[in-house]
């Protein structure tokens, strides 16, 4: 049976902030909560009641997270190591700078015990990749590893994602983009002189590689001889295989005005660990790629977002692909906004959109049956910042969303019911919100000259506040 | 010349924005990499849901919204956006036989930046120096040109200002929103704007701010001294 908080069109405000039970908890000054949640909660089993008195003296695990952003427009992003206030109205530990220069987003392994993050180094003849492995209980070095890129000329463009494939290995994509025929032009302009512009014919083929955590040392590059695709591939990977989406570069394949060709399909490819041959290629039911990790369902099969409403799965038994949508996310928005989906302990997934205030809970075990429909008041900042407008509790039980437009801060929803069991605010609208290994939330923001940044306890009971001249594009 | 912009698809929207609205004198849709449906999935009738909404005016202009956590990455991240928004762009200029560049030579391709996004120079440098320089139908058509809030704190007029930075065309400006205001009666212009670079469009009526309607379009006006339309796609005649 669906549970819902509410199907169809958008309910009033005024019902949206119905809130059951109300314990009024002392934030920091200014701050109201609405408590039915204990800070116990991170250790509570799934779907577990979430009626119990709060705990004031909630204590954070001393676990790090990592601000991932550039300090000042005109740097290359970096990596800070964090950690979370120790106690109530502490300011956090002084951060420590984890990697600069880095040539792509992290990523964080399934069991988030550890934080990858590539860079790339270019002199003639010796391009190369360097990925260093960070611990991230401690914030320390855990080791690097250096993959030279043979054949590649130093003005090309090179972009690398890291995916954790299980616990042993980290695959590596590597799209390179080469430039031939370089030359400058006069670019005429509607509302002054002609700009001298350069320019070349840019042509993208993809290589992997894998890194063997134990040995430190990577199988690969193995080129995949694709050129000309995409540069943006979509990736996902379990203990056995690579999964990547790839698209042959449209503006090449659909021929001309006068003789226009068909747009080639995305593709999605198998790799076997340590190979550069896939093992299996299906046409993806999905969208373009775009630079997205998937997820591998408990099920066994991989999904990744398509167009923002509905899942793309493949199945790896089957080898084939389809499109699942759902009814409670064909909404029309004029303005757009990420979707993001949590895995939650007992297999289901939340697929959540700020734009749309909308999140469903679906259960890929039943067909993608739509468990529960939670809907919330939209935020100010639905849209810009941060893709991460939600947060799970590590219980799956609750949602933390962005506060509501008119109020900011944050909220969280008992996901089983729909209720909303507790808010906060100061008047603060944060643009992203991340569940810590340490069980705090942190909620982000930027401003002038950097970032805010907000703690907070799982019952939404604020812990500390701190600044960052960081200007934060993903936690992790 | 006052228009729409949306990030649902046209088909859906017409009639309905137009019977709130009246008609368009263009349309901008996001074209990938995009949060949403993509135009060029599905050109022809998008294009065909343009000309049926208003054969008098019948331009597309063309937005792009990267992950926005992408937009302070770094230039291969910002090549790799362009790469897919020009492959879009032309798939759906060849798909559609009616739809025809500017003849002016000059479309406007527009990054979204939202308010709270952060855009930082390598990436802003490796998107407009790759659809700058991009060569196709005999010329350079393509146009590096930024949607944001001009002041909003995070960098934005500072990346697309600095000499450093590979040169931006236009701005479509967020700013300041003018909810009184309509399609057929849009404001006096008042958009804000960067230091060096011209504000061509107006987004003067957000669908979620001002008011909620039946049709989920946002409205825009173009610059007086300018003509918006002549730097978008075209339809020569129904698809």
């Amino acid at each position: 049976m669906l549970k819902h908080g509410r199907t169809g069109a958008p309910a009033p405000a005024s019902k949206q902030a119905t809130v059951s039970r109300r314990t009024v908890l002392a934030g920091s000054a200014g701050a109201s909560v609405l408590v039915a949640l204990p800070d116990v909660l991170v250790a509570a089993p799934a779907r577990a009641s979430v009626s119990t008195a709060p705990n004031p003296d909630f204590a954070p695990a001393p676990a790090h997270f990592f601000l991932y952003g550039s300090i000042g427009p005109l740097a290359t992003p970096g990596l800070q190591g964090w950690r979370p206030p120790a106690v109530r109205g502490a300011a956090p530990p002084a951060p420590r700078v984890v990697g600069a220069g880095i040539a792509a987003r992290p990523a964080r392994s399934g069991d988030g015990t550890t934080v990858a993050f590539p860079t790339v180094s270019a002199a003639p003849g010796a391009v190369s990749v360097t990925l260093t492995l960070v611990d991230a209980a401690t914030s320390t070095l855990e080791s690097t590893a250096t993959l030279a890129l043979p054949g590649v000329p130093v003005d090309a463009s090179v972009l690398v994602r890291p995916v954790f494939a299980g616990s042993a290995t980290v695959a590596l994509v590597i799209a390179v983009t080469e430039p031939t025929n370089w030359h400058t032009f006069h670019k005429a302009a509607p509302d002054g002189p002609a700009v001298t512009t350069p320019t070349a014919r840019w042509t993208t083929h993809h290589a992997l590689a894998y890194l063997d955590r134990a040995s430190g040392a990577f199988a690969g590059p193995f080129d995949l001889a694709d050129a000309p695709s995409l540069a943006w591939t979509d990736a996902a990977a379990d203990a056995h295989h690579l999964y990547l989406w790839t698209l042959r570069e449209p503006a090449l394949s659909v021929g001309t005005k006068q003789k226009p060709l068909p747009t080639p399909p995305t593709r999605l490819l198998t790799f076997p660990l340590g190979s550069g041959k896939p093992s299996r290629a299906a046409r993806s039911a999905g969208a373009w790629p775009n630079g997205a990790t998937g997820l591998v369902l408990a099920t066994g099969e991989v999904a990744r977002v398509a167009d923002g409403r509905d899942l793309e799965v493949y199945s790896p038994r089957t080898g084939s692909s389809s499109r699942i949508t759902f009814a409670e996310l064909r909404l029309e928005s004029a303005r757009a906004g990420a979707t993001t989906v949590h895995s939650r302990p007992d297999g289901t997934l939340v697929i959540a959109n700020a734009a749309f205030g909308r999140a469903l809970v679906v259960d890929p075990a039943a067909s993608f049956r739509t468990v529960t429909v939670l809907d919330y008041p939209r935020p100010k900042i639905a849209l810009g910042g941060p893709d991460a407008k939600t947060a799970l509790s590590p219980d799956g039980a609750v949602l933390y969303t962005l506060g509501s437009a008119a109020v900011g801060g944050l909220s969280a929803y008992e996901i089983a019911t729909g209720e909303l069991i507790a808010t906060t605010s100061d008047g603060s609208h944060y643009s992203g919100v991340y569940q810590l290994p340490s069980g705090t939330l942190l909620a982000v923001n930027g401003n002038d000259s950097g970032s805010q940044l907000g703690f907070f306890s799982p019952s939404l009971a604020r812990l500390g506040a701190s600044s960052t001249d960081m200007y934060v594009a993903e936690v992790f | 010349m006052a228009g729409f912009d949306t990030a649902s698809t046209v088909q859906s929207q017409v009639p309905a924005a137009i019977d709130v609205w009246g008609a368009p004198a263009f349309w901008v849709r996001y074209f990938y990499p995009c949060y949403f449906t993509s135009l060029s999935s599905d050109a022809v009738n998008e294009c065909v849901a343009i000309w049926d909404g208003n054969s008098g005016s019948p331009h597309l202009g063309a937005v792009s919204t990267p992950t926005q956590s992408r937009l302070d990455g770094t230039s291969a991240e910002g090549q790799a956006d362009a790469q897919t928004f020009v492959s879009a762009l032309i798939n759906a200029y060849t798909t559609v036989g009616p739809l025809q560049l500017p003849t002016n030579g000059t479309l406007f391709c527009w990054l979204d930046q939202e308010a709270s996004t952060s855009l930082s120079l390598g990436y802003w440098n490796g998107w407009a120096g790759y659809i700058n320089g991009y060569a196709y139908a005999g010329g350079h058509p393509f146009h590096a040109a930024l949607y944001c809030n001009p002041f909003a704190a995070p960098p934005n007029c500072s990346i697309i200002d600095s000499t450093s930075a590979d040169h931006c065309y236009a701005v479509w400006s967020s700013e300041p929103l003018r909810c009184s205001n309509s399609l057929s009666s849009p404001p006096a212009w008042a958009a804000e704007s960067c230091s060096n670079v011209t504000t061509y469009l107006w987004q003067f009526w957000d669908e979620g701010i001002c008011y909620n309607t039946n049709a989920n379009v946002d409205l825009d006006v173009g610059h007086p001294n300018t003509n918006y339309s002549s730097y978008c796609f075209y339809l020569s005649s129904k698809p």
